[in-house]
C-alpha cells in the first residue's frame, strides 16, 4: 500500500470504520523504507500520516474508556491526543474539515470541560543533563548538535531526555502542564487510589452520544440562582459561586449567584433541560465558534 | 515599583554587563567575551533557596531562534559556564522565558526577535485551537429583578484554569552606554506580547529624556 493510498483511507474516517493498527504498521513499512534511502521529506510526511492515525486510534480508545467507566485512563488519553496534535501542528496545517483533525481536537476541549478535575500535581525539579533523541549525544547549550526539538529526523520527531536530575518537589496547581497528574484520595485502610470524581456530566453525554464521530457540540452560559437559595450564607462568608471573594463582594453585588450551565448540542437528544437537537445550520463549524443564542 | 499596563513592572536596577559577567559561574575566558555581547540570557539564583543558575525549559530553543535571527551585527550569548548549564522545569502551565540583558543599543533587535518567537511558538498555536466560550443571558427563570440589558453577551473564560490560555512570565533589564539599567517585568496573557515590548521601549526613551 502506498502514502497515497493510505491517505485514502484516512479520509474516511469517521465515515467507517478503519483498522488503525494495520495502517500504523503499513505506515511503519514505508517509513523505513524512506530512511534507508535517505529521503528525509517522504519520511516526514509518512511520520505526518502515523500522527494522524494515532491521533484518531486513541480518540476512539479514549470513548472505548469513557463507555468503561474508565474516567481517569481515559483523561489520559485526551492528554495523549491534545500533545499528538500540538507536535503535528507544527508540521501540518489542517482546516476544520480535513482527515475530521478540528473535529477531535473540539470533541476533546469540550470533554475537557465538562471533566470534575480542578487540581493537579504540578513536579519542580532542576535539569542538569539532556541527551538528544535522534544522535544520543549530551546537550551543549553552546555547541548545538544540529538537531532542533520538534523536527523531524528520519520520520521521528526530535526531543530530549533528561539523564541527570535534581528532584525539588511538588506543587499543588489549576493549570498544569502534564493533565496526567490529577490529585486522587488514598484510601487510609488499604493505601489503595479512591477515585472521588463525580462523573454524572460525563455520563450525561455518553448515554446520548453512540459514536465517537457523531456530530456534538457544548454550550456554557452564564446562569444566576436567586440569592434567596443561599439565605443562609452570610455576607462575609465566601460566595457561593466559588470565587473565594467575599459574598457580599461578589455575587450579592450581581443578580444572583453565578453559576455554569453546561448543555449539549447533540443529533439525537434525550428529553432533559441539558440536551438540544444539533442541527447542521445552526453551528457555525467553518470557524469552530459556538452559535450566538 | 511603577506599575503602566496590567502585569508589566518596571524596577530600579543596579544590574549590567559587568556585573554579570563578574559572576561565579562564569570562566575567566568567557568573562570578557559576554561583555561584548549585544543581548544575554542571565539565569535565576537562589530558586528554593539553591545558589545555582538555573534557566527556563525551553531556553535551548530560544536561544537557538535568537542567534539563527538575530541581524549579523548583533550577537546573543548565555551568561553561564558550558557545564554549569542547567534548566528549572515547573510543569506549571505558565510561558516563562527567563530573564534578558540588553544593550540599549539592541532593543529594537530584541522587541522585534522576542515578538516573533512568541507568535510563532505560542500565539499561532493558541490561535488554532477550538474556542471555549461562556454565553451570559442573563436569563435565568429564578431571578426575580431582571437586568436592564437583554441581548446576550459572550465572555471568553474557559470554566478552568486548565483551558484558558497559557501566561507569558519575562523580564528584560536595558543598560545603557553608561553601564545605568532599569528592569522591566512581564507577568500576564501572552496575547499582549506587542503592546507590552512597544510599552517596555516607550518608557525606556521616556527615562532617558527625563534623565
Amino acid at each position: 500500500m502506498t502514502r497515497t493510498q493510505i491517505e485514502a483511507e484516512l479520509i474516511q474516517v469517521g465515515a467507517k470504520t478503519l483498522d488503525y493498527s494495520d495502517l500504523l504498521f503499513k505506515v511503519s513499512i514505508l517509513k523505513k523504507e524512506a530512511v534507508a534511502v535517505n529521503n528525509q521529506i517522504e519520511a516526514k510526511n509518512l511520520w505526518i500520516i502515523e500522527q494522524i492515525i494515532t491521533i484518531h486510534k486513541t480518540f476512539t480508545e479514549a470513548f472505548t474508556l469513557l463507555r468503561s467507566n474508565l474516567f481517569y485512563e481515559a483523561w489520559c488519553a485526551l492528554e495523549r491526543i491534545e500533545i499528538g496534535l500540538g507536535s503535528l501542528k507544527k508540521h501540518f496545517s489542517y482546516d476544520t474539515t480535513i482527515y475530521k483533525l478540528f473535529f477531535v481536537e473540539k470533541a476533546v476541549k469540550n470533554i475537557q470541560v465538562i471533566y470534575p478535575y480542578r487540581l493537579f500535581g504540578s513536579t519542580e525539579m532542576i535539569k542538569k543533563e539532556k541527551k538528544c533523541s535522534v544522535c544520543d549525544k549530551v546537550v551543549s547549550i553552546r555547541n548545538s548538535c544540529g538537531h532542533t526539538v520538534g523536527e523531524i529526523y528520519d520520520g521521528e520527531e526530535c526531543h530530549r531526555i533528561v539523564t541527570q536530575f535534581d528532584f525539588l518537589g511538588v506543587a499543588l496547581v489549576e493549570n498544569p502542564f502534564n493533565k496526567f497528574s490529577v490529585m486522587f484520595l488514598t484510601n487510609p485502610k488499604t493505601g489503595e487510589k479512591t477515585d472521588h470524581y463525580q462523573y454524572d456530566t460525563v455520563k450525561y453525554l455518553l448515554s446520548v452520544i453512540s459514536d465517537p464521530y457523531e456530530n456534538w457540540d457544548l454550550e456554557i452560559s452564564k446562569r444566576y440562582a436567586s440569592h434567596s437559595e443561599y439565605n443562609k450564607v452570610g455576607r462575609n462568608d465566601s460566595c457561593p459561586c466559588g470565587s473565594t471573594n467575599k459574598y457580599k463582594k461578589c455575587c450579592l453585588l450581581k443578580q444572583g449567584v453565578e453559576y455554569l450551565h453546561y448543555e449539549f448540542i447533540v443529533e439525537h437528544p434525550k428529553k432533559g433541560s441539558l440536551f438540544r437537537k444539533y442541527e447542521g445550520s445552526d453551528l457555525n463549524l467553518t470557524t469552530g465558534q459556538l452559535r450566538i443564542l | 515599583m511603577e506599575n503602566v499596563i496590567p502585569g508589566l513592572t518596571v524596577n530600579t536596577s543596579n544590574e549590567n554587563f559587568a556585573t554579570w559577567a563578574a559572576q561565579s559561574f562564569v570562566s575567566d575566558d568567557l568573562r570578557s567575551i559576554l561583555q561584548e555581547k549585544s543581548i544575554l540570557l542571565v539565569p535565576e539564583i537562589g530558586f528554593r533557596d539553591r545558589d545555582i543558575p538555573v534557566f527556563p525549559v525551553g531556553t535551548e530553543n530560544l536561544l537557538e531562534y535568537f542567534q539563527k535571527n538575530a541581524p549579523a551585527n548583533y550577537s546573543i550569548d548565555i551568561c553561564v559556564n558550558e557545564d554549569l548549564y542547567a534548566e528549572l522545569s515547573l510543569h506549571h502551565d505558565y510561558i516563562r522565558l527567563g530573564r534578558f540583558l540588553v544593550k540599549e543599543i539592541a532593543l529594537p533587535v530584541f522587541i522585534g526577535l522576542l515578538t516573533a518567537y512568541i507568535t510563532e511558538n505560542y500565539i499561532k498555536h493558541e490561535d488554532s485551537k477550538p474556542k471555549v466560550e461562556i454565553i451570559d443571558n442573563s436569563t435565568h427563570q429564578t431571578i426575580i429583578n431582571p437586568p436592564a440589558e437583554s441581548k446576550p453577551s459572550i465572555e471568553k473564560a474557559p470554566p478552568k484554569k486548565y483551558l484558558a490560555p497559557p501566561k507569558l512570565k519575562f523580564s528584560v533589564t536595558i543598560v545603557d552606554s553608561n553601564g545605568a539599567s532599569k528592569e522591566y517585568h512581564y507577568d500576564g496573557p501572552v496575547k499582549n506580547v506587542k503592546e507590552v515590548t512597544e510599552e517596555i521601549k516607550t518608557l525606556w526613551k521616556n527615562d532617558k529624556n527625563a534623565n
